[in-house]
């Protein structure tokens, strides 16, 4: 029997690729092509979930308008005539307006292209196919930036297929995520385009001379579900309403509604709040109004076992009413409340504070809090005052706050000196005590790394200079506070390690009664570069900056016991970090089989 | 994820389970379909192979026998056999192979073609265990794995020069073990 060896082992049993493959690694893929593969695998085995997306249509009326305005310019075009270059150019730049202010192609004509972008770019808006474009625009929930973003986002790197490109909201397993609508300004006419920033009241468009106020606005409200840069379909929602807040179930999506304010009314106002559960394909499961006044946006999510569900958070209230700390609601499985905590008390918290954590604790409850907006002052009221960007709130039973710890940095900017602060990740009680995980570190200024950032162009400095001093500068730890009276009573650090990403930071009793810690301790920090591969600086947020960032980690587990002085066993896995410059550890291709499993394995 | 308790989750929550053995497997099956086919097809046709193997697997797992492999064995069998499939569909011309990769491991008195053939790959198979490391690693990274030389000498820290020689070397011997044992 004569074969090539390749041919030979390709018809290896599987008992004999066991064998083979003993001991051989193989990178996994980038987290891209693993959605695509998910995705087409789930098609072909007859398990897709909202895999099928079909395209929201016009409205009969809409088309009807849209194809006989475009045969109407069709007929115009051809009689005008015009040279093919003069044409292309003409096109090309209609096109390239309208893309930059979010008006949507789909449907139109080549001279419906031309004809809609003289409309605008005129100020006129005197086109029934202006208006459709627009509309159809709202209907896709698109911005200039998150169409840049989906784009780039879904676009694979290279060979090695990394992208870099930051995401703000979240995005599911089948690559889907969901849009809220933005407002839009309707004239007399009728004719609708979207405003770019209703709250300072500038133009919409600059060539166009507009300029709307909050009174102008109006909503086509909705939620837009939209799939590998593709639209998917939209459900509608009342004049002014949006969604804060959404949670995957099994069986569809939940989402939680508020109105701040209604097209005819001054913002803000008052709140409404609504749940309303869609199935994957957009068709209404249920819409439960309920009368909680505020913003809530919950921070927990606990399922019961027959079907319902209790959500806990925080209310950011509304003008004039009280902010409250925590709010826990209990649903049915079918959307009605049953079940509500809401502790009276006075508004002595920081405003826009998010429950990061919360567990059960001497029969009430240990809330995690991290305040949003920095720079906001604490309000004083009775007994308690907060001024610090990171507390604990002890609540009893009913939701009522005993007292607060607080573990961060002062909330006010203008108290800040360049020391040290804390932020913490997570809480945990072990053995009697309470533990708030987190990292201290010290921030380095803007200087600093416009200096380094200016000098990696010629020299390589981040291998040395710019690495071993934000590595100095960092230590993970835990506060260990007594259970009776909340007090701090003991800091335990980790020399060279930080905590700053779930899950990184987390801490968990394991299932030999020891208190597992997971931190981060780097090794080296080689570059960062630009998906160009060029070493490069740039002067905004990561959020429409692709660049890479590759270092060398490793992850450490530290073990306590009920002693609690010190780590009684460390475990360390080498790990290679590859992606944007804040490591992505939910991405599967940044680490080996063995990290992921250690992580993540059950 | 052991193998029981995967299949356990694809039987139960069968979306939840092949996410799983996806996020798992992924890796071997894309490489495994990747360098057979990357010559003759696209990315997107190498993607649908690659599905079609999951989906194959899901769609046959009532028959899978974990005392014949695991997991990983038949994902990998099954990428093996169908991108072998799509290979011949997609290549317009003959695949040509150097003489040295070219085994003769015939078993004298054999009647059935298959025995045959399961025989002679089962001596290969024992053969390429006993050369040693990094030997063994390179022939089956660039003769099951059909990664090539550069990729190889990438994850084994070695020169291209130095992958090629070392496989030179002991397909040489495993011939001489091999194809001198039937002498």
């Amino acid at each position: 029997m004569k074969q090539s060896i390749s041919d030979f082992l390709s018809k290896a049993e599987p008992s004999e690729v066991d064998e083979l493959l003993s001991g051989i690694k193989v990178t996994a893929q980038d987290s891209f092509t693993s959605r695509r593969i998910t995705v087409g695998t789930l098609q072909k085995a007859g398990l897709s979930s909202g895999a099928d997306c079909e395209k929201k249509r016009l409205s009969p009326a809409v088309q009807r308008i849209i194809a006989a305005a475009a045969a109407f310019l069709v007929i115009l075009g051809a009689v005008f005539g015009g040279g093919a270059y003069a044409e292309a150019k003409e096109y090309n730049s209609a096109k390239t307006y309208l893309d930059a202010h979010d008006i949507s192609l789909d449907g139109l004509s080549h001279s419906d292209v031309k004809a809609v972008y003289k409309d605008i770019s005129s100020g006129s808006f005197s086109l029934k196919s202006t208006a459709a474009a627009m509309r159809a625009s709202y209907a896709k929930g698109y911005s200039q930036a998150r169409r840049e973003m989906d784009i780039g986002f879904y676009r694979a790197v290279g060979e090695d297929g990394i992208d870099d490109t930051f995401f703000l909201g979240e995005i599911y397993d089948d690559g889907s995520y969901y849009l809220n609508s933005r407002p839009y300004y309707e004239d007399k006419n009728g004719i609708h385009y979207a405003t770019v920033d209703i709250l300072n009241e500038k133009p919409a468009s600059a060539e166009a001379g507009l300029t709307v106020s909050m009174s102008d606005t109006k909503y086509m409200s909705g939620i837009h579900k939209v799939r590998m840069g593709e639209y998917c379909w939209s459900y509608p929602l009342e004049d002014g309403e949006s969604f804060w807040n959404q949670l995957a179930l099994e069986d569809g999506m939940l989402f939680e509604v508020s109105k701040p304010y209604t097209s005819t009314s001054e913002r803000p106002c008052e709140y409404s709040f609504s749940l309303i559960k869609l199935s994957f394909d957009g068709e209404l499961i249920y819409r439960r109004e309920h009368s909680i006044p505020g913003r809530l946006s919950h921070s927990a999510y606990i399922p019961d076992a027959d079907g319902g569900y209790t959500l806990i958070g925080a209310n950011g209230g509304s003008t004039g009413s009280s902010i409250t700390p925590l709010e826990i609601y209990r649903f049915s499985k079918d959307g009605e409340l049953i079940a509500s905590i809401v502790p009276e008390m006075d508004p002595i918290l920081p405003l826009y504070c998010t429950a990061k954590r919360f567990i059960g604790f001497n029969g009430g409850y240990a809330v995690l809090y991290e305040v949003d907006a920095i720079g906001a002052m604490a309000r004083k009221s009775g007994e308690f005052e907060c001024t610090s960007d990171t507390f604990v709130a002890f609540l009893d039973a009913d939701g009522k706050l005993i007292r607060i710890l607080e573990c961060g940095a002062p909330l006010d900017r203008l108290l800040r000196e360049n020391g040290e602060y804390f932020t913490a990740s997570d809480i945990c009680e072990f053995d009697g005590k309470l533990y708030v995980s987190g990292h201290y570190y010290k921030p380095l200024s803007s200087d600093y790394w416009n200096g380094l950032l200016e000098r990696s162009a010629t020299e390589d400095v981040f291998k040395s200079e710019a690495f071993s001093d934000a590595r100095d500068t960092e230590q993970a730890a835990l506060l260990v506070m007594d259970t009776e009276t909340g007090e701090l009573t003991e800091v335990l650090r980790i020399e060279r390690s930080s905590a700053p990403y779930s899950p990184i930071g987390e801490i968990s009793v394991n299932t030999l009664g020891e208190l597992e810690f997971k931190t981060f301790s780097i090794e080296e920090l080689y570059y960062i570069i630009d998906a160009s591969g060029n070493v490069v600086y740039h002067d905004s947020t990561p959020f429409d900056t692709a660049y890479r960032c590759t270092f060398r980690c490793r992850m450490v587990c530290h073990r306590f016991d009920s002693s609690g002085n010190a780590p009684v066993s460390t475990e360390t896995h080498a790990l290679t970090l590859s992606g944007a410059s804040i490591p992505d550890l939910y991405d599967r291709n940044a680490m080996s089989e063995e990290i992921w499993d250690y992580l993540y394995g059950e | 994820m052991p193998d029981r308790e995967l299949l356990e989750l694809i039987q139960t929550s069968p979306e939840k389970g092949l996410k799983r053995l996806i996020a798992e497997y992924s890796g071997i099956v894309y490489s495994v379909i990747k360098n057979r086919l990357s010559s003759v097809c696209s990315r997107e046709d190498i993607e649908e192979c690659v599905s079609d193997t999951f989906a194959s697997f899901y769609k046959s797992v009532s028959g899978f026998d974990p005392n014949k492999g695991s997991i990983k064995g038949y994902l990998c069998a099954i990428a093996k056999h169908r991108s072998s499939e799509v290979y011949l569909r997609c290549s317009t011309k003959a695949r040509s192979v150097p003489l040295d990769e070219v085994f003769d491991l015939s078993c004298e008195g054999a009647v059935d073609d298959e025995l045959v053939a399961a025989e002679a790959r089962k001596r290969l198979i024992a053969a390429i265990n006993r050369l040693g490391e990094p030997d063994r690693e390179i022939i089956v990274r660039k003769y099951y794995l059909e990664e090539p030389s550069k990729t190889v000498a990438k994850r084994l820290g070695l020169k291209v020069s130095t992958v090629d020689t070392r496989a030179h070397r002991a397909l040489k011997k495993l011939k001489k073990e091999l194809e001198g044992i039937k002498e």
